[in-house]
């Protein structure tokens, strides 16, 4: 006897991402989730980020890593609500995870969340968190040839950011055909071009942050 | 590298599907048919060596595992489509 299921495998975990979604919503915080491979910068931006970022708004960190502390540790000097999620092994953060981080943060004083998953091109892009935003940071010393490569990640991204460009010049690469090259698997997405190291090419990246957050406080 | 945390999905909309159903749960699943939407996000064979454990002494212990793939729906979901059962009996109940 052949009995029809008919279920995508997926819902179990975007079930649970919508919920995310719906708490978020309802206590009004805007939240991206950063991915990238490994050593993309994230933890690097984000650390410059709550420099500039905790002056005016409140915000909270949830951070993913395999096994250790060592980016939260990174960020522990700033006065936040700032949630670990060791993966034990995993290779990205799932709904149920930031959901229970989730109980964790009084999300009704928070304003925005980010959500550093863990480093990986490849599986956090079939994972929805419930974010509002995805956020791929993409290291000019990759190559200019990734967007194709790992075309889901960059298809899912809302925004891309080339980072590491101060290093362009040393690498047979550019900036401007990696974004190019952005362009041809996303054609809708944001890119910026940056580096996470250098506070003073970072002025985009917060005016693209101020006005999503406003956007989404207008919802 | 995902797909250890995807077989326990499966194993729980399986269990789920089964308890749901008096008479499936006294059955032994012969077939498990899986479809992938595009870009496919899961690897048949990575996916497998979780499940195999996962199903260790369960009812789709001896299943055979199916894939096809649905190129028109661009999710890249992960469908359980169908189950079979065998005519043997669990034993239990
Ligand atoms: N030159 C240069 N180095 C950078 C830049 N951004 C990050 N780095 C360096 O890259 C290395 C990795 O940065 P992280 O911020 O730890 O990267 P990550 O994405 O958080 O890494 P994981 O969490 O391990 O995936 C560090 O040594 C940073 O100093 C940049 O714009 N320019
Ligand atoms: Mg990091």
């Amino acid at each position: 006897m052949e009995i029809k299921v008919l279920k995508n495998v997926m819902m179990k975990n975007n079930a649970i991402g919508g919920d995310n979604r719906w708490r978020l919503k309802q206590s009004k915080v805007f939240s991206l989730n950063m991915v990238s491979s490994p050593g993309a910068g994230k933890t690097t931006l984000l650390k410059h980020t709550l420099g500039r970022l905790t002056r005016n708004h409140k915000v909270a960190v949830i951070e993913g890593d395999l096994y250790t502390s060592k980016d939260a540790l990174a960020l522990e000097q700033f006065d936040i609500p700032l949630i670990q999620i060791n993966t034990e092994g995993g290779c990205h953060l799932d709904a149920r995870m930031i959901s229970t981080a989730m109980d964790n943060i009084d999300l009704e004083s928070t304003e925005i969340l980010f959500i550093e998953n863990v480093g990986n091109l490849v599986c956090p892009a079939s994972f929805d968190l419930g974010e509002d935003k995805m956020v791929l940071l993409y290291p000019i010393t990759e190559g200019d040839d990734k967007p194709s490569k790992y075309a889901t990640m960059f298809q899912k991204a809302d925004l891309v950011i080339i980072n590491k460009v101060d290093i362009a010049p040393y690498l047979n690469v550019s900036p401007e055909k990696a974004a190019e090259e952005v362009r041809k698997i996303n054609p809708d997405c944001e890119i910026l071009t940056l580096s996470a190291t250098k506070m003073e090419t970072l002025d985009g990246w917060f005016e693209w942050i101020e006005k999503e957050f406003s956007l989404k406080s207008q919802e | 590298m995902h797909e250890g945390k995807i077989a326990q999905y499966v194993m729980e909309i399986l269990e789920e599907t089964v308890n749901s159903d008096p008479e499936l749960k006294t059955k032994k699943i012969s077939k498990i048919t899986f479809s992938q939407g595009y870009p496919p996000s899961v690897v048949p064979d990575s996916f497998e060596f979780y499940f195999t454990e996962l199903v260790r002494g369960t009812s789709f212990e001896n299943a055979v595992l199916e894939y096809t793939e649905l190129p028109d729906i661009s999710d890249g979901g992960f469908y359980i489509t169908s189950i079979e059962t065998s005519e043997e009996n669990t034993g239990g109940n």
